[in-house]
C-alpha cells in the first residue's frame, strides 16, 4: 500500500464508525461496575477463609441465577422476560430490523418508522434483491414493489394503490416488532435455558403461536432478540439471526434507492418461483 | 462523608468522565474488531466494568486509556474464543452483498468484511494505527508488544487487504 491508499484507509475506517456514538447511561454503567465490583470482592474474600468459601461461592452463584454471568435477571420468570422483551422492543423505535433466515439464505430488512422494507435472497451474482416502500405515501395506502434478478438479468415492478386516507403515521401492527410483541403476551411463555449466542448470553424463551412454537434467544442484559427457532407442527424448522440496526443515511439509501442494472429486461414478475415476500 | 466514602465518591466521578470522554472512540474501536454493533456495546460495556474494578491500576498507569484499550482488545479476544466453542446453530456464513448503491459504500463495506478476517492482532493494529492515528509506539504499548511487531504486524494486514481488493477486483 502506498501512502495515498492509507489515507484512504484511514479515511474509510473512520466513515465506517461515523455518526455512531456510545449510548450506554454512565450511571446505569456504574452501578452494574460497582455490583460486579462488590461481587469479586465477595468471591475473593471467601475464597481466604477455608470451608466459608464454598458457602459463600453459592451464594453469589445462586444471586445471580445459575451460572449465567453479569447482567442476567436474578428471576428468570418467562412473564418477567416476556415484559422486559416488550419494553425494550418499545424502548426506540428508530430502529431497521435484519432478520436473517439461515434456511431460505434471504436477509430481510424492514424499517420500523417507515415499514419500508428491503429483501436480498440468495447472494452474488444469482441473487434477487427486492424493495418494498412504505405501505403509506401521502396518507394513502400505496405500495411500490421493485424486484431485481440477477440471475436471470430481469427486473418487475408493482404499483398497488388502495381508497382511504390514512392520518397520522402509518399503522404498524405488521411490523416484526408488533407481532412479536404480540406472540410473547399471550400468557404461555416458558424459559428454557440459557446460554451464549454470537457473543450475547441470551435467556431463551419458548412460546407457541397458531400450531407453531417458537423460541426466541433474547439478550440477557437488553433483552433485544437476537436469535429465532421456529418450528411447524410437522417438524420442520427455520432459524434467524434477528439484529436492531442504527437507521444510517446509507442503510436508508441502501434500502429505500431500487438498483436496475443497465441491460436487465423489465418482466411481469422477476421474482419467479422464488421465496414470496411480504413480512 | 468518611475517607472511604470520599474516595469511592471520586472513583465514581472520575469513571463516569471518563465513559463520556471515551466511551465513543471505544465502541468505535470494538465495532472495527467485532463487526458488530451489538457485539461492540457488549464488549465495551464489559470493557468498561473490568476497567471500574481496577480503576486503581487504570488511574496509576502512564496512559489510563492505552490501559483500557488494552482490556477492550483482551475482551475481544476472549469473546473470539468462546464464540468459536460455543456458537450452536449453522452460522450465516456468506451474508449477502447488499452495498451495491455507489463505489464508496461498496468498498467500505468490502473493507469491513476484509478487516474481521484478520488475525486479531493485524486487526487491532489497523485499528489503532489507521482509526485511532495512534503512533506505533502507542500501538505496541495497546497491544503489549514491541514496536517491531507492530510493524510487521501492520505491514502483513496492508498486505491482505490489498490482496482483498485486488481480489475482488474493488478499488482502494
Amino acid at each position: 500500500m502506498n501512502t495515498e491508499q492509507e489515507i484512504q484507509l484511514s479515511d474509510d475506517l473512520r466513515h465506517l464508525v461515523a455518526n455512531h456514538r456510545f449510548q450506554a447511561d454512565p450511571d446505569s454503567l456504574l452501578q452494574r461496575a460497582r455490583q460486579a465490583r462488590r461481587r469479586g470482592m465477595a468471591t475473593r474474600g471467601a475464597a481466604g477463609i477455608g470451608v466459608l468459601a464454598v458457602a459463600a461461592a453459592g451464594a453469589v452463584i445462586g444471586f445471580n441465577g445459575s451460572d449465567s454471568g453479569a447482567g442476567a435477571p436474578s428471576v428468570q420468570d418467562a412473564a418477567y422476560v416476556a415484559r422486559q422483551v416488550s419494553a425494550a422492543l418499545d424502548s426506540d423505535a428508530n430502529y431497521v430490523y435484519r432478520i436473517t433466515d439461515h434456511g431460505q439464505g434471504t436477509v430481510w430488512y424492514q424499517d420500523q418508522v417507515t415499514m419500508s422494507q428491503y429483501w436480498v435472497y440468495g447472494s452474488g451474482n444469482t441473487r434477487t434483491e427486492a424493495w418494498d416502500s412504505s405501505p403509506v405515501i401521502d396518507h394513502y395506502t400505496h405500495l411500490l414493489d421493485t424486484t431485481v434478478n440477477y440471475k436471470d438479468r430481469t427486473y418487475s415492478t408493482s404499483d398497488q394503490k388502495l381508497n382511504g386516507y390514512i392520518s397520522g403515521t402509518p399503522p404498524k401492527e405488521t411490523t416484526f416488532v408488533e407481532r412479536t410483541k404480540e406472540s410473547i403476551g399471550k400468557g404461555d411463555d416458558k424459559v428454557v435455558g440459557t446460554g451464549d449466542y454470537q457473543g450475547h448470553h441470551v435467556i431463551k424463551l419458548s412460546y407457541a403461536v397458531d400450531g407453531q412454537t417458537s423460541q426466541m434467544w433474547v439478550d440477557s442484559t437488553s433483552y433485544q432478540p437476537v436469535y429465532l427457532i421456529t418450528t411447524d407442527s410437522d417438524g420442520h424448522q427455520d432459524t434467524s439471526d434477528l439484529a436492531f440496526l442504527p437507521r444510517t443515511s446509507d442503510l436508508l439509501h441502501t434500502m429505500n434507492t431500487p438498483r436496475i442494472p443497465a441491460g436487465f429486461t423489465k418482466v411481469a414478475d422477476a421474482l419467479g418461483d422464488g421465496p414470496g415476500h411480504g413480512g | 462523608m468518611n475517607q472511604t466514602e470520599q474516595v469511592q465518591t471520586g472513583r465514581d466521578a472520575e469513571f463516569r468522565e471518563f465513559v463520556r470522554n471515551r466511551g465513543t472512540p471505544l465502541h468505535q474501536s470494538a465495532y472495527l474488531l467485532c463487526g458488530d454493533w451489538h457485539l461492540a456495546d457488549d464488549v465495551v460495556q464489559d470493557t468498561l466494568i473490568k476497567a471500574y474494578q481496577h480503576w486503581k491500576r487504570v488511574r496509576q498507569a502512564d496512559n489510563p486509556e492505552a490501559y483500557v484499550r488494552r482490556i477492550l482488545i483482551n475482551e475481544v479476544r476472549g469473546r473470539w474464543r468462546r464464540r468459536e466453542r460455543s456458537v450452536p446453530v449453522a452460522e450465516f456464513s456468506v451474508e449477502p452483498s447488499v452495498a451495491d448503491a455507489s463505489e464508496d459504500v461498496a468498498r467500505r463495506d468490502g473493507l469491513l468484511k476484509a478487516l474481521v478476517t484478520l488475525p486479531l492482532r493485524q486487526r487491532a493494529t489497523v485499528v489503532l494505527r489507521y482509526l485511532e492515528g495512534l503512533s506505533e509506539r502507542e500501538t505496541a504499548a495497546a497491544l503489549g508488544c514491541s514496536e517491531g511487531t507492530v510493524k510487521s504486524q501492520s505491514s502483513r494486514a496492508l498486505a491482505s487487504l490489498k490482496s482483498f481488493f485486488d481480489r475482488t477486483g474493488t478499488r482502494l
